[in-house]
């Protein structure tokens, strides 16, 4: 089959189509995908965020006007002149620190994703595709064992430990978001094998399976070409963006409990953002923001994920 | 039934064991690794020819033992001398198999482990106090959004007005999607709770860990589909044609669902139990691994961890035998030699 044949007849030919489809109405695919919108649209921001050159208020010493200085004289947690949401705890502009934040878990949980889906698919497709045998009796053990640890404590106990072992936990920021996002992801592998295992096994009574069996192709072709790829993304894509929500919601809160678990207080991040100013009030922007963002791109990512899952498996019948 | 309970019993003691392994291997390849040299010679009563490590992989016996508080040590490891300065010995840590299998496994069955280096006392004298209120707030929230879930899935299936049914449903994903931190947060901005611990703060314990982390919604939506799919069955057509109670009739049926829909979330609820006790200064068992993990106490970590996961397998293994018990099909299926 030539590669124009296998593109019309394949998956990316659904995806395509599906995303012609999206014309129609359906709110959850609207919202979920101006969040996936706004989350890029941060983090390219942040990336291109010349810290340094952030203005900050002066005061009224310097007449009321914003200057190009590091000096942190704008007061903190405060509405400043010129600041949409005021100033953060460290006396930032809440508005770019908000942005700012998407770093401490956009890259992160797209690694976080990664491991799950990688691991996930892997061993939910050989247990489901090799029934009957040790291979899917050994596999569905490992999976139950991992699956027994609740992801938080599992994430809780990997960090802790982390920071115990090192001297400047503060300094290796980086090491310890890579940490949560693997054991995050590992945590996660269970749930995503079990689906891809339901749908290998369900696949694997299809006639075009056993088609493809007495045409001789090989178990790889079969299963990575035929099912996989040609009808388990969407399975992948919903527990894509269910994961990236997920990291989302215990990066926060991990930051939320103090920099011996998330992120460190002088690093912006959502989760330490909705405690940092403590002003008593639940209409301050300096609370509202932050946990507007926080429950805004959890939700539109889950509906985003229910949404694409949704109307993947409605085509399909 | 008996050969199908048994391997339940078996998977469930498996899982008990493998997790803890699994967590151990961890824990010993980390740099924190309860194996590292940690107790500093005592040069007062050393001997030469004693075993002695300057870090793990620098492990032998004592060459040489001068006289006084040495400034210098020798140790012969694998032949080879290695000299260093004295304050970097230490007495060589437990081995893998002493430290897991006799020091962890064999004190539990004795009812003792060890002491927690970040409580000061004995580790399942930690456990012990802080598993009533952690089982006690898991639970209780468990009951709470079954119950809330059903009586919202019967309104939600009878409320004869679709766009209702659409708002109420979209309010309460959105509130049950924040996170409990957040709503444990304006709990407590907002005065609603003393900071001391009583009655009122466990209900509301209970109430953000029904609410949050999306658990009610996931519960609601998990019912919802089950009396879908129940309503679109032969039997339920005939009751209603009949005019019988459909609820009468659904409710053997949904049954299994909700034991399978509360068991996996008792995992989750485990964890966000995690955030609501540190938030409360609740003293359970999601506050003792906040506090072993600051101090990096292995030990209090691995019986926590093995008590967590032991409760998770427990609840598996009951949603099993109810499974076996309420579904004749899974009898029949192993006696036809399914």
């Amino acid at each position: 089959m030539s590669a124009l044949g296998r593109f019309k007849d394949g998956a990316a030919a659904d995806v395509l189509q599906t995303v012609l489809r999206w014309r129609e109405y359906d709110y959850r695919l609207i919202f979920g995908s101006l969040t996936v919108l706004v989350l890029v649209v941060f983090r390219v921001w942040a990336i291109f965020l010349d810290v340094l050159t952030m203005e900050v208020y002066t005061g009224g010493s310097a007449g009321g006007r914003f200057t190009a200085s590091v000096a942190r004289v704008a007061p903190n947690c405060a509405q400043a002149p010129g600041y949409l949401l005021g100033t953060d705890q460290n006396a930032r502009p809440l508005g770019l620190t908000l942005v700012e934040a998407t770093e401490a878990f956009f890259e992160p949980a797209l690694l976080s994703c990664a491991i799950a889906l990688v691991l996930g698919t892997l061993l939910g497709a050989v247990a489901g595709y090799f029934r009957g045998g040790l291979l899917e009796s050994g596999t569905k053990l490992l999976l139950t064992v991992v699956a027994s640890y609740p992801r938080l404590i599992l994430v809780i106990v990997a960090v802790g430990i982390f920071v115990a072992s090192v001297d400047n936990p503060g300094g290796q920021l980086g090491l310890r978001l890579a940490m949560i996002a693997t054991f995050l992801g590992l945590a996660y592998v269970p749930t995503l094998a079990f689906a891809i295992y339901q749908k290998v096994g369900a696949f694997q009574r299809e006639q075009f399976v056993e088609a493809a069996r007495a045409h001789g192709l090989s178990h790889t072709r079969i299963l990575g070409y035929h099912i996989l790829w040609a009808n388990c993304l969407p399975v992948l894509a919903r527990h894509f963006f269910y994961l990236f929500g997920y990291f989302i919601l215990v990066e926060t809160s991990l930051s939320f409990l103090g920099s011996h678990y998330g992120v460190p207080a002088s690093t912006p991040s959502w989760g330490n953002l909705v405690t940092g100013c403590d002003l008593g009030s639940l209409w301050a922007p300096a609370f509202v923001a932050p946990a507007v963002c926080i429950v805004g791109s959890i939700l539109g990512l889950t509906l985003l994920g229910d949404a694409i899952g949704e109307r993947f498996e409605r085509r399909r019948g | 039934m008996v050969w199908l309970l048994g391997q339940r019993v078996g998977h469930f003691l498996a899982v008990l064991f493998l997790s803890s392994l699994v967590l151990t291997l961890f824990l010993w390849a980390s740099p924190g690794s309860p194996g590292k040299p940690r107790v500093d010679i005592d040069f007062s009563t050393a001997t030469v020819g004693e075993p002695a490590c300057f870090d793990r992989s620098t492990c032998g016996t004592l060459a040489s033992m001068p006289e006084g508080v040495p400034s210098t040590v020798a140790i012969d490891v694998g032949g080879e001398r290695v000299v260093r300065e004295a304050r970097f010995a230490r007495e060589p840590g437990p081995g893998f198999v002493q430290w897991f299998f006799v020091g962890f496994w064999g004190g539990l069955f004795q009812g003792d482990v060890g002491e927690s280096t970040a409580f000061l006392e004995p580790a399942l004298t930690v456990v012990a106090r802080g598993a009533p209120y952690t089982v006690g707030l898991v639970f209780a929230a468990l009951i709470v959004s079954v119950l809330l879930a059903l009586i919202l899935t019967a309104v939600l299936t009878w409320l004869p007005f679709p766009s209702l049914r659409g708002a109420i449903r979209s309010v309460l994903l959105i509130v049950s999607i924040t996170p409990v931190f957040i709503l444990g947060y304006m709990l407590q901005t907002q005065g609603v709770l003393p900071f001391e611990m009583n009655a009122t703060v466990l209900a509301a314990c209970v109430a953000i860990l029904f609410l949050g982390d999306g658990n009610l919604a996931e519960i609601l939506l998990g019912l919802e589909d089950e009396v879908r799919k129940l309503r679109s069955r032969d039997y339920i057509h005939a009751a209603n044609l009949r005019g019988a109670s459909l609820w009468v009739h659904m409710l053997p049926g949904l049954l299994l669902p909700v034991t399978s829909i509360s068991a996996a979330k008792v995992a989750f609820l485990l964890g966000s139990v995690v955030i609501a006790e540190r938030l409360f200064r609740v003293p359970g068992l999601g506050e003792a691994s906040l506090e072993a993990a600051k101090e990096g106490d292995v030990l209090l970590l691995l019986t926590l961890t093995v008590f967590i996961t032991g409760l998770v397998a427990l609840v598996a293994l009951v949603r099993d035998v109810a499974e076996i018990a309420i579904d004749p099909r899974l009898r029949r299926g192993r006696e036809d030699g399914g």
